[in-house]
């Protein structure tokens, strides 16, 4: 059962899909369902060698085809269909090998299949906001420990874009510029939290960072979406990812858990002065065995408590290794 | 810097209950090398 109910106290909507409780839990990895299978008893995913693969969701939220909702809304309590499409994109055959290790080549490639799923998804009539991410670590809820991110088809714009595109758009009537723009241009004159950098983007923690290690990479050109990149943009974003997640698994010599969420334009062909393409990450761990959980304050009021200052973890992530590209190649030769 | 020039091809199949999947090679058609910033 999948369906949309409209919560008009806080203007959002939560997706009920009750079959996910079903899905697959922490299998054993002989019974991985993302790694390549000829077993036809055991119906993995993938039966076919690729370099990365994209499939539907065998647990969706949203659905193309979603069934009718179980109850029958009112004008107070709107119900909807749960339609949209909820993928899963595999980034390697491999079973063991976490993105931060893959190749450079490999960011290079993931970054030109979320392009095409952005704008294939975003070419459907029902999408309005195609949402790319990745839960990495059992910290965050992960439950199939094969590499691979997620991508979410929605039928509306979700709160957390639509709360940035809101603010965009008052800063842009007031000052005629891009909010994220001037963001970066404040950032980058200050210096103090930025991480890394290279021609095409910007990896820093914010002045207003919520978790520990939240680092940021923000395109320096006003580029609303990945639709808009160049094929200089895609490699420099390659590079620039890379980099900030062998950084962030120097911290504790351990892979380093996170959520990575990409915000960038709707896909309904509104709002383009505001929407300016960049990554978030929240990292789940307070220190190198402790969660921050979202306690009363952030649960019950949405107002974090940031036990660090963003510079003094700038300045930490700065100075750990790698620091360039080159760095990087120099480890990995130069296979293709 | 070296930049990769690829062509990106998909494989798209269906699954038994209705499901795509999309296998995706990438081959390569060339390579280039640009200086470093403060070579230029």
């Amino acid at each position: 059962m999948s369906e949309l109910r409209y919560n008009p106290i806080k203007r959002e909507w939560v997706i009920t899909a009750t079959h996910r409780k079903n899905r697959t839990f922490k299998p054993p990895e002989d019974y991985c369902p993302f790694c390549l299978t000829a077993d036809m008893e055991f119906m993995g995913e993938v039966t076919k060698d690729y370099d990365l693969v994209v499939f539907e969701n065998k647990f969706p939220s949203l659905k193309t085809s979603p069934p009718e909702p179980t109850v029958k809304g009112s004008d107070l309590f709107p119900v909807a269909l749960a339609k949209g499409v909820c993928e899963v994109i595999v980034y390697s055959p491999t079973h063991h090998i976490p993105l931060s290790q893959m190749s450079y080549l490999k960011f290079i490639k993931l970054i030109k299949v979320w392009k095409d799923r952005y704008i294939e998804l975003g070419k459907l009539d029902f999408v309005e906001y195609v949402f790319i991410f990745e839960n990495k670590g059992e910290e965050v809820g992960v439950t199939l420990h094969h590499p691979h991110g997620q991508i979410y088809a929605y039928p509306f714009i979700p709160p957390i874009p639509e709360q940035e595109l809101k603010s965009a758009e008052v800063f842009f009537q007031q000052t005629g510029q891009c909010l994220f723009c001037a963001v970066l241009r404040q950032e980058v004159e200050d210096g103090s939290r930025i991480v890394a950098e290279n021609d095409s983007f910007v990896a820093l923690i914010p002045f207003f960072a919520r978790y520990n290690y939240e680092v940021h990479i923000m395109a320096k050109e006003h580029l609303p979406s990945l639709k808009h990149f160049n094929e200089k943009h895609e490699t420099d974003l390659a590079a620039i990812l890379k980099i900030i997640l062998q950084k962030y698994d120097n911290i504790y010599k351990k892979p380093f858990p996170y959520i990575m969420a990409i915000h960038q334009l709707p896909t309904n062909g509104t709002r383009e002065e505001y929407a300016h393409f960049h990554i978030e990450f929240y990292p789940p761990l307070r220190a190198k065995d402790r969660l921050k959980y979202l306690a009363g304050s952030e649960s019950g009021v949405g107002t974090f408590i940031n036990d660090s200052l963003p510079e003094d973890k700038a300045k930490e992530l700065r100075e750990l290794p790698p620091f360039s590209l080159e760095d990087i190649m120099d480890q990995e030769g130069d296979e293709w | 810097m070296k930049f990769y020039q690829t062509e990106m091809k998909k494989e798209i199949e269906f699954k038994e209950d209705g499901r795509y999947i999309i296998y995706y090679h990438f081959v390569k058609t060339g390579e280039k090398t640009e200086k470093k910033k403060e070579e230029r």
